[in-house]
């Protein structure tokens, strides 16, 4: 009896001791802070980009299951280092104020860790000497390994130097209320052109207004000088370009020609057939699904909102509900639409550059992991192999219908890039500049496209 | 024994005039330095080249620059003169109703001040919105088609005024309302029984006693119209066609969304002397030495 006591006894202190071990373990995780800055609409109403924002640190990583723990950078590197606790400090402002809030961040030596930007900021920033090069090698090396086209390794260097990668992209894309189409006596069909938009645009406004009691028919954004980019793809088709090489090797406009005049007539087409000119808002889905339009000009990463909004819908179900064309064609040209991406970069100021370098290494490094972390956020690679990756294929397919994902693939595959040169945001300022005087009626294409080409090779030859 | 209680005051003063300085000259010693220098978003971590004046040429010489002071022109011409017209009204309404109705009215004429500007910029979005707007709303019910109010020139700046009238005119009814104050009301019986009309006391009695409150008015207001610009960021963002695009809008969007920091502090140095030459002319018309 004495010797079970002295047995229960020792045997409650050792257990005990275990337990205050344990729990002061517990409590002595590392706590590290990182600050993170990116796009609101390349993380919306999801966990985040970068990996279980609140989650992380409210769950433990132990109880999430192994494929969505490893599909999240900072949750498998926290299952691995235990003692670790990562703590985000994200910021995601909207799109149209991201460029500022980085300006913003370079003129006052902000010390983020990690910032996510549009590939088209790149050449600024990098110019400025924000940004850290000290991985180019390593970010080289991935890009190889991972099979990046040559654009996204392009978008991911800025003189000779990778300052990161760019993770994933995008392409633009009108989703369309099949139940509305149909009434107004029209199919998917019908409006793949850029002529069968045009003509079947008034009869749609009317319907969607008169029997479903919608604002308007198409959204069209207007709002800030990156609406560009619809106009850019149906300025490729033509034939078209942004910025064309001269027989001297210097970078001059391409959008001076008929291709530019008949692309931007078509914006001010839509306009004049119905489509509302949004001037108020940003980039996000929010008219479309609350049924204010029949039809919005958005983005692929839109999916993400639908699938959301019906959660219990399988891929053929929401097909028979949305539809989806990432733009219309013009007649006897093949489709070209605007792709773009977000990309991942460490400023030098960063205070764990290390830390989030090794993060990155989570995914980047491991190619499994990275298909299903952009499954997991429906974003499309920027490599060959992903895209071919049976794994990602599959994650993809199971909510995304693939009609649909088949169409992003043509438009990612024959997607129209915007030029990675620092002076591109004052390019594009330019060419907004032209598109609202034509739609709004204020000077012809022409004029307005002469214009902003002397703006434009001015700016080129500074 | 020598008498230095006279700098106390001084000694008092020293801490204040010490902040003063800091933020007024130090702030504007480094921003006339950025002027002097070609900085942008591209070379601010590295050596800035020094360009003189050229920014202050390249301000004067820009279009956008002349388009964008009309703009500030007409938007602070009418914001202010509006504000003046219906403030001075409602404040001389609010002297002289009855203590109830007084009570009742100020704080509702007082309200739009109390909201943020960015807040009454967001209703009045919504309220000149052409899908859900009520204003749209009006006018369909009475057979009259939307009208796209950001969408025109004339339009999306008449949008913004009446923004910038309703939350800016509180003011001048607090700050007239406080001068009426120290008209005496004996005054207003002894005009009565001289056989003055309401009319005749207000434009020939209660405006010459007003003067000097209406001139500061009238130098307040212009200054926060003319600097004001986060109303219109957040209604227009200065289109369509830069219709709306008013000097501190034209300087903010050239620092922080072309990157060029130094040719947004121009600008904003030339509306700064803008500024100084309208306060100094208002003064000299209203005959006010100025302190």
């Amino acid at each position: 009896m004495k010797k079970l006591t002295i047995f229960l006894v020792v045997f409650s202190l050792i257990f005990s001791g275990m337990v205050v071990a344990g729990f002061a373990q517990e409590t002595e995780k590392e706590v590290i802070k990182l600050k993170v800055l990116g796009g609101e609409t390349s993380a919306p109403e999801r966990a985040d980009y970068f990996g279980l924002f609140e989650k992380a640190s409210k769950e433990s990583v132990e109880k999430l299951s192994p494929e969505v723990r490893n599909s999240f950078p900072v949750a498998k590197y926290e299952f691995k280092h235990p003692g670790v606790d990562i703590q985000i400090e994200g910021e995601a402002p909207p799109y149209g104020d991201m460029l500022k809030e980085i300006q913003l961040a370079v003129s006052s030596q902000a010390s983020y860790d990690l910032i996510e930007m549009d590939d088209i900021w790149l050449g600024q920033i990098a110019e400025s000497g924000y940004l850290s090069a000290k991985h180019s090698d390593q970010y080289e090396k991935w890009a190889n390994d991972l099979g990046f086209y040559d654009v996204f390794k392009k978008g991911s260097k800025y003189k000779g130097k990778y300052y990161g990668l760019w993770k994933a992209t995008d392409t633009r894309a009108i989703w369309v209320w099949k139940d509305v189409l149909h009434a107004a006596g029209y199919t998917m069909e019908d409006i793949r052109s850029a002529k069968g938009l045009l003509n079947a645009l008034p009869e749609i406004t009317e319907t969607a207004k008169e029997e479903f009691g919608m604002s308007g028919g198409l959204e069209y954004p207007f709002n800030g000088k990156w609406v560009v980019d619809q106009w850019y793809g149906w300025l490729y088709q033509l034939g078209g370009k942004i910025l064309k090489q001269n027989e001297d090797g210097e970078w001059v406009a391409g959008f001076n020609n008929e291709a530019g005049y008949e692309s931007l007539n078509y914006v001010k087409k839509l306009k004049e057939a119905g489509a509302t000119m949004r001037r108020t808002w940003q980039w996000n889905l929010a008219n479309f699904m609350d049924r204010s339009y029949a039809m919005t000009y958005e983005g692929s990463w839109d999916f993400l909102t639908i699938k959301n909004e019906f959660p219990n819908l399988s891929p053929a179900e929401i097909k028979e509900k949305i539809g989806m064309i990432p733009t219309t064609v013009f007649e006897g040209e093949e489709m070209r639409v605007l792709t773009g991406g977000w990309l991942w970069t460490i400023p030098k100021t960063a205070n764990h550059p290390d830390l989030t370098f090794n993060i990155l290494t989570e995914i980047f490094a491991d190619r499994k992991a990275y298909a299903q972390h952009l499954a997991y956020e429906a974003k499309f690679p920027t490599s060959e192999k992903l895209w071919e990756s049976s794994l990602y294929q599959e994650k993809m397919l199971e909510n995304m219908p693939e009609e649909w994902f088949e169409s992003f693939q043509n438009g990612v595959e024959g997607g129209v890039w915007r030029p990675f040169f620092p002076e591109y945001p004052k390019i594009q300022k330019a060419l907004w500049d032209a598109t609202q005087k034509v739609v709004m009626g204020k000077a012809t294409a022409k004029k307005a496209l002469t214009t902003a080409e002397k703006k434009v090779n001015n700016l080129m030859e500074d | 024994m020598r008498d230095y209680s006279y700098a106390i005051p001084i000694l008092f003063l020293l801490p204040a005039i010490g902040i003063l300085f800091f933020l007024q000259f130090v702030g504007w010693g480094w921003n006339i330095n950025i002027v002097l220098h070609d900085v942008t978003v591209m070379n601010i971590l590295r050596e800035w080249q020094f360009v003189g004046l050229e920014n202050f040429r390249e301000t004067i010489l820009d279009p956008q620059t002349l388009t964008s002071l009309k703009n500030t022109a007409i938007y602070t011409g009418a914001c202010v003169s509006l504000q003046l017209v219906i403030g001075t009204v409602i404040a001389y309404f609010l002297y002289r109703a009855v203590p109830r109705v007084e009570k009742f009215f100020r704080p509702m004429f007082i309200l739009p001040w109390l909201t943020s500007v960015l807040i009454a910029a967001f209703g009045w979005e919504l309220l000149f919105s052409t899908d859900v707007g009520l204003i749209n709303l009006m006018l369909t019910t009475i057979g009259i088609p939307k009208v796209d109010f950001f969408g025109g020139s004339v339009t999306a700046m008449v949008s913004i005024i009446v923004a910038n009238t309703w939350w800016g005119t509180p003011f001048t009814i607090l700050f007239i309302g406080s001068g009426m104050t120290s008209i005496s009301p004996q005054l207003v019986e002894v005009s009565k029984i001289d056989g003055a009309s309401e009319w005749m006391f207000f434009t020939r009695v209660a405006i010459p006693m007003l003067l000097p409150f209406i001139v500061m008015d009238i130098v307040l207001t212009t200054v926060w119209t003319f600097n004001g610009y986060a109303l219109i960021l957040e209604m227009t963002g200065g289109g369509p066609l830069n219709a709306t695009r008013v000097l501190p809008l034209h300087a903010y969007l050239a620092a922080f969304e072309s990157g060029d920091f130094s040719y947004g502090a121009a600008i904003t140095i030339f509306s700064v002397v803008i500024t100084l030459i309208l306060v100094y002319f208002y003064f000299r018309v209203a005959d006010i030495e100025m302190v």
